[in-house]
Formats: C-alpha cells, sequence, structure tokens
C-alpha cells in the first residue's frame, strides 16, 4: 500500500536580493516515510585538519598585522537541546570587515577592503563543546542599494560534524538596523537567543561576547538520527 | 523570548539561515567533490562501479544557481552507510566513507564516487533502492534535501517506499538517467534538481506541520 503524505512544510520566500523568489520551492516539503527515513541522516566523521591561528580572523596568519576595527572574541558552547555538548565539531565562521565588505570575490566592490582582513576562519569545539574565535567587529552593510536595505552588523557561523549540522548568524544588540532587517525579523521569538551576550573586556581591551549554539528541532540539525 | 514552555528542560534551538552569497570557497578543502580518490596516487580504492553525477541545479528561470553548497551522503557499493550504528560491519569499505561536497558554478556539476548499492531492510526500515542523497545550502532558502535515484535500476526503484511516498507523476524527477559515456571510463548520470518553478524536485522534510 502507498500512503500518498504531502503535509510538510510550506517554505516562504524570504528577503534575499530576489534569490529566494527564484530559488523556495512553490510546494509543500514532503513528508519522509519513516521506512525510509534512515539514509537521510548523514554522519560526518571526516573534518579537515586546521592550521595555527585559524580560529583568529583578526590578522590573515599569527604574526602578521592586525586587521583595523574593534577586535572581538565569541565563545561559548555547541549544544544539543538536551544541554549535551557537540564534540570536535567544525565551526565555521565568516563576517564583513570593518566596513561592512566581505573579502569574496563575488561581494560588490562599495567598501574598502582590508589587506590584514581574510574575513573567515573555523575551529573545532573542545570535549565539552567548547568553541571559541577571535574577529573584527563586522560593519553593517548596504544589500539592497535598490531599496537602501541595510543588514545589521552579523557573523555568519556553519556547523558540521557527527550528525549535526547548523547555518545561522550571531547579532548585536542595540544596532540600529536591526529593526528594519527582514531576516532579523522573521527569526520571531528566536531573536533573543541569536544576540551574542556582551560579558566583560579581554586582557587587550577586547569585547567579549558569550554565544551558545544551540543544534536541534527540525531546522537546525541533520534529520534526527 | 528565548523561554521554553515550563513543561521542559530541553534548550530552544537557534534558527537555521541562510548560508547566504558570500560562504568562502576555501572553506570547500580536500576534493570531496570526488569520492573516488580520496587515496589518490595509491593503486587501492573504494570497491564498485566508479559513477559520474552531473547535474544542474535550476531555479524557477531555468538558470543555474551558482555558489550553491550541496552535500552528498551515500551509501558504499555493498549499500552500508558509514554511520556509527554501523562501526565494525563486515561490508564497511575502508577506502569510501560517502560524504561529498562542493559549491556549483555557472557549469552543471560534477560529483564523482561510487554506485551506491541497495540497502537491505534492517531494523524496521525497508529495503532501499541505490540512492544519494542531496542537501543544498544558497542565497535565498536555508536548506532543501531530496534523494536521487539511477534508472538502470527500475525493480529496485519500483519498490523503494520513498518514491513510492510521491504521487507518481513526481517519481522520475528523482530519477538520473544514465548517458552514454566510453565503456572504459566511469559512467555518467544526469540530473536536473529544480527548486521552484515547472518540473519542481520533490523536496523531503522530517516532521508534519
Ligand atoms: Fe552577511
Amino acid at each position: 500500500m502507498s500512503l500518498i503524505i504531502d503535509r510538510g512544510r510550506l517554505m516562504l520566500p524570504g528577503p534575499t536580493d530576489g534569490a529566494a523568489e527564484r530559488r523556495v520551492p512553490s510546494k509543500r516539503l514532503h513528508l519522509i516515510p519513516e521506512a525510509a527515513r534512515r539514509s537521510f541522516v548523514p554522519w560526518v566523521s571526516d573534518l579537515p585538519g586546521l592550521k595555527l591561528g585559524e580560529n583568529d580572523l583578526t590578522r590573515i596568519a599569527p604574526g602578521r598585522p592586525q586587521a583595523q576595527g574593534e577586535v572581538i572574541e565569541i565563545s561559548g558552547h555547541v549544544l544539543d537541546e538536551f544541554g549535551r555538548p557537540v564534540r570536535n565539531t567544525l565551526v565555521e565562521v565568516w563576517n564583513a570587515n570593518k566596513w561592512g565588505r566581505y573579502t569574496h570575490v563575488k561581494d560588490p566592490v562599495r567598501e574598502r577592503l582590508d589587506p590584514n582582513f581574510l574575513g573567515f576562519g573555523r575551529t573545532m569545539t573542545d570535549k565539552a563543546g567548547r568553541y571559541r574565535f577571535r574577529t573584527i567587529m563586522p560593519g553593517s552593510y548596504l544589500a539592497r542599494p535598490d531599496i537602501d536595505r541595510w543588514r545589521p552588523a552579523h557573523v555568519h557561523v556553519s556547523i558540521r560534524g557527527g550528525s549535526a549540522r547548523l547555518i545561522a548568524q550571531m547579532y548585536f544588540a542595540g544596532d540600529p538596523h536591526l529593526a528594519r532587517d527582514p531576516m532579523f525579523i522573521l527569526l520571531g521569538e528566536a531573536q533573543a537567543r541569536h544576540f551574542g551576550s556582551l560579558t566583560g573586556q579581554g586582557p587587550n581591551g577586547e569585547a567579549l561576547y558569550r554565544w551558545d549554539i544551540v543544534i536541534g528541532g527540525r531546522n537546525t540539525a541533520y534529520f534526527g538520527g | 523570548m528565548s523561554a521554553a514552555p515550563v513543561t521542559t528542560n530541553r534548550l530552544a534551538p537557534l534558527a537555521e539561515d541562510t548560508v547566504g552569497p558570500y560562504y568562502p570557497y576555501s572553506f570547500i578543502d580536500g576534493d570531496r567533490s570526488d569520492l573516488t580518490r580520496l587515496h589518490y596516487g595509491l593503486s587501492v580504492g573504494p570497491q564498485g562501479r566508479q559513477i559520474i553525477l552531473r547535474g544542474r541545479l535550476l531555479d524557477s528561470d531555468g538558470a543555474i544557481v551558482d555558489d550553491a553548497l550541496i552535500e552528498f551522503w551515500q551509501a558504499n557499493a555493498a549499500g552500508v552507510l558509514r554511520t556509527p550504528g554501523n562501526d565494525g560491519h563486515p561490508l564497511l569499505d575502508p577506502f569510501f566513507d560517502g560524504f561529498g561536497r562542493l559549491i556549483t558554478t555557472t557549469e552543471p556539476f560534477a560529483f564523482r564516487t561510487i554506485k551506491p548499492g541497495a540497502l537491505p531492510a534492517e531494523g524496521g526500515m525497508a529495503a532501499r533502492a541505490p540512492h544519494i542523497t542531496m542537501t543544498m545550502f544558497s542565497d535565498g532558502i536555508t536548506r532543501l534535501v531530496t534523494q536521487i535515484f539511477f534508472d538502470d535500476e527500475p525493480e529496485a526503484n519500483g519498490e523503494d517506499p520513498l518514491l513510492a511516498s510521491l504521487p507518481a507523476e513526481l517519481r522520475e524527477r528523482l530519477v538520473a538517467r544514465r548517458i552514454a559515456a566510453p565503456e572504459d571510463g566511469p559512467a555518467v548520470y544526469e540530473i536536473a534538481i529544480v527548486m521552484r518553478g515547472p518540473g519542481e524536485t520533490p523536496f523531503f522534510d522530517d516532521l508534519s506541520s
């Protein structure tokens, strides 16, 4: 017997440069039949080896000059919904420079590049699920010049390893662009947990942010194992 | 705000976001678009028939979507997935782990791998036709997941519970077609993944709404 079940989510186009209107499926997602679910859960054990200093985005390599802007340190735990640490998992990080420009070749040339800022880095969680990286406080950027839409300062992260998978953004409370940022507004009740919380200053005056990354639920992990 | 219902002590997860347009290319290290040469330069490698899955990720205008991150997951030639539950399985292939990854360009992508075997029925799960799980990330979407099958496996496809769960007219959209290629090289299969619009690919989710 093949029962046709079709009650998955209807994804709604979000606001990103028109790409969403061309890329978000128009039909509801299809539910995975229980008899077919096992193979949907990837298990990623082969993660890249990291180079020294890859978790320090403030300079291109250890010993090189520091990039311009305010140095910040972001740390916290990667946890599952039960508070268990997600260990030995790759945390990839990327953010715009002080002036709001990504080093990525496809970022349209509007703002200055900083020759001392690559703008991406990686780290691995330890046995307690802890991660830590240093970067430059990202500038806000004009994502849609046609309609004068700015993105608030944010840091992108990607989590990958085991069967954990998440791509998310950290924001900074008080940013004046938050109120008009559709991506932030669409977070709804989840907004508060996407703020890094300022916990103090490090020995060199860097602002210390704490941000716990909780993986779970339909939207934030590979399909639950 | 972040308060969870008082009936649970579960932590509230973060919301998944788009990968955006500026995911760094250099995060794709190693060559995870070719799982046949993880041990490059050695005359040993994974068991099974080498194949190339050639695909086009298309938007509603029929244009190829570039800068999308695609992740692949599949069983080895014997139909065994390299999951912790299969640790010590006698049919695990030491030269094959089944996880691939690439970033698309304006050309069709080519994922070079071995043909996955059929998965046997096991622990309440039905037998599965040979397939590759694909997860797509790009600007404009959070994540799309589907599974791709092979047109030279009509019998197994006819019994597959995922294909059977779809209306008949949608099933063929998940079946890659084998095209002519030199006999001494890898077999080549082609698939179009249509994110939106006419011919839209069925994508999957794991909870009812
Ligand atoms: Fe961004």
